[in-house]
This record gives structure tokens, sequence and C-alpha cells, in this order.
């Protein structure tokens, strides 16, 4: 971590609460407020889908997130630490659900997940967001939700 | 090397952790400081000199000037070759946001210098205590800002503030399901409030505390024996022992104890 210019300090600040209004309206289960904190051609990775998990934020992100709040209606988040790395903003996240219907080939058990995750968002001179990295172990998520 | 610890006067304990003075003789060759998150914030000023720092996976970089540090999630080294003088602040987890409106969310994992955080009273005290001629005068002037500052804000400790010094008077080996139901808040609420002004989750805050205080009965120690570190430690199985050391330091315990150079190694009087 090198050390900050006066006004990157304070550009970090207003990166890290953006950050941090994202996952708050993720909480709020308010996709529109999620999204209108990105940039219009912002993009997202949801890294375990692979290939599948790489698109714009209008599309498959609004998609995805509506998709999971569908299927996990309890579905809720708490953010164990903010940090920043060469620029990038780093979110350590736990998010938990219990499933009530079929999600991405999941059938539903009724059962719940609690999974650490790992948002990486990279900001633009705007202080919108331009993209959001997403990591967790798909697998154990998959082995919590009975499959 | 020489360092001192004061404790503060008793209006400042709610929020202030401990006083230092460290001063450190320009030395023959590098000496490296191991470092593990304590689970505190503070405020250094740096009087004279200055060393490297390195976090755990992370290139070094110089520090010269006084500095705020938000709470740390792994464990740093000071590399040290040239004479240091230094005064500090050691803060309790939300003292540091309760007395100077610094939010512990947006410096987690990070040093601002006190020009960076345009802290204008911080600036005029290290200024004054510049101009004072021993550690003890030093720290006294301190103690009287950090009273006058109390006074100013009318300060008593909430019930975030009890919340949190709970946790950290356990050790960080208490569920957050036994300290909530006394700060009156949802769980929601709890957690925001304690990300805002501490820096982290209560939760993985709990495990840092857990994990500092593991380190510190190991500090200074080439051999341990690791049931009485586990268990006074808040740690019921050795898998999330490893874990954590790794996760935080990079190395196994058993690696860490051989390896580390904690100030306990160091420190002459």
């Amino acid at each position: 971590m090198k050390p900050l210019t006066k006004t990157m300090g304070k550009v970090l600040s207003i990166w890290k609460n953006v950050s941090l209004d994202f996952l708050k309206a993720y909480q709020d289960h308010s996709v529109e407020s999620m999204v209108a904190l990105c940039h219009k051609n912002s993009t997202v990775s949801f890294t375990p889908l692979g290939e599948d998990g790489k698109g714009t934020i209008q599309d498959l992100g609004k998609t995805m997130w509506t998709y999971l709040m569908d299927s996990f209606p309890d579905i809720d988040n708490t953010v164990h630490s903010v940090s920043h790395e060469e620029g990038k903003i780093i979110a350590k996240v736990s998010i938990r659900g219990t499933q009530a219907k079929d999600f991405a080939g999941i059938s539903n058990k009724g059962h719940s997940f609690d999974s650490e995750h790992i948002f990486v968002f990279t900001m633009d001179d705007s202080n919108e967001i331009n993209h959001i990295n997403i990591n967790w172990d798909h697998t154990d998520f998959q082995r919590q939700l009975g499959v | 090397m020489k360092y001192k610890k004061y404790i503060p006067l008793p209006r400042l304990r709610p929020f202030v952790e401990c006083l230092f003075f460290w001063e450190v003789p320009k030395q023959a060759q590098q000496t490296v400081i191991d470092s593990p998150p304590a689970g505190y914030s503070a405020i250094v000023f740096n009087l004279e000199g200055g060393y490297q720092i390195a976090r755990y996976g992370h290139d070094s970089h110089d520090i010269r000037s006084s500095f705020v540090v938000g709470q740390a999630t792994s464990n740093y080294q000071l590399l040290v070759e040239e004479s240091i003088h230094q005064i500090g602040i050691v803060f309790k987890p939300t003292g540091l946001f309760k007395l100077f409106n610094i939010p512990g969310f947006e410096i987690s994992n990070g040093r601002f210098s006190l020009d960076d955080l345009s802290a204008a009273s911080l600036q005029l005290l290290e200024k004054q205590i510049a101009e004072l001629k021993s550690p003890d005068q030093q720290i006294e002037h301190i103690q009287q800002v950090l009273l006058q500052q109390l006074s100013r804000k009318n300060l008593v400790p909430d019930q975030l503030d009890l919340a949190v010094n709970q946790i950290v008077g356990k050790r960080g080996n208490i569920k957050i399901s036994e300290v909530l139901p006394g700060t009156f808040m949802s769980r929601r609420k709890f957690e925001r409030r304690f990300l805002y002004e501490v820096g982290l989750s209560p939760k993985y805050y709990a495990r840092l505390r857990r994990y500092g205080y593991a380190c510190s009965l190991i500090a200074g120690k080439r051999e341990a024996d690791w049931d009485t570190v586990l268990f006074p430690g808040g740690y019921y199985d050795q898998s999330h022992f490893i874990k954590d050391f790794k996760e935080f330091s990079g190395l196994s315990p058993q690696r860490y104890l051989l390896k580390n150079q904690e100030l306990s190694h160091k420190i002459e009087s």
C-alpha cells in the first residue's frame, strides 16, 4: 500500500462510501439503487461462473441480482471489511439466504446458505462503479443448498 | 531501543487504550519488527526519522510524517534502519471516531498523514509536542488536549462504545449475540454503526482481536505449549487457529512462533 496524496485519500474515501452504498442497496433488495451507482456501460464478472458470468451490469448484473432476490427472498449481507488496493476497493462480505425457488439449476430444497464473497469495485473519474468482480466458493454454495 | 507505555487518565479510558513513547537509535543494520493486527487505531506523531513499512503480501513504503492508522486486517513489518522518535495515542476501537470524527471505515487498512486528513487540530498538536522536551511532558500535554476534546464534545461512552469495549475486554472471545442485547439496536443497525465507527464488522473484529491476542501470547518466545495458547486465546479447535494464522500472517502458527520479530524481542526498557 503506497502513501496517499491528499486528493487520493479523499477520492478513496468517496469510493469506499460508494461501494458501501452499493452493498447497502443489495441488503435493502433495491436492484435499481445498486445499478444507479454504476456507469451505464459498467461490467460485472461473477468469477465462479466463468464466461457465462461476464456481462454488463445493466443486463447480466440486474438479471442476476433480481433472480437471486426472487429465489432467496430473505437474502442479506454483512460487510466485514472494505479496503483499497491499487486503486480498487475490495469488500469482504458474507451473503446469506434461504432458498424459496429453484435457482440456476439448483432445485429448491428450502436450505440456507452463508457464503463469504469478495467484491472488487473498479471506479471511474466521476466516482461511478465501472466494473465489479465477485468471487465466492461456488462448490461450497451448492453443497449448502443440497446439491 | 526504548519503549514506554502510559496508562491514560481515567476519564480517557473508554476511548484511549494507551499512549506510548518509542525511541530507536540509528541501527548498524536493518531491524525488522513484526506487528500483528492489535484491534486498535492510532495517531502517531513522528518527531524524528522514519522507517519502511510492509504489509503482509504488499510492497514496502516509507513512513516519514505523522500519521493516523486504522484497523489492520493483516500482519505488517516495520523495517528500521535510522533513528526514530515517536509519540503515539492508541485508541479504543471507536475512540478515534468519537474524539476526532475520523470514521474507522474510511481508514481501515490504511495510514494517512495528518496532512491527507486535513486534520488542523492534530497538526497543531504535533507542533506543540515537538516543542516540549521530555516524553513525560509530551504525554501530559496530549492527555490534556484529549480531555479538552472530551469536554468540548461532552462525550460519554454510548451503547456501541460499551459493546465494542466488551469485545476488546474479552479479547474477541465472545459471541456477537451476547453483546447485541445490551446495545438496544437491531443486528443490522449494530453492524452498520460498528463498520462505520470501527472499520470492520463485529464478527470480523472479534476474530482479529482473538488472533492478535494469540500472537501476544507467543511474542518473544521461540517455543510454546499450544494448549496454553489455543484455549486461553479462545480457540476451541486447531483448524480455526491455523486458518487465522495463515490468513492474517501468511504463516502457520509454528512458523510464526519461530520467525516473529515482535517488539517484545527488541525492547531494552
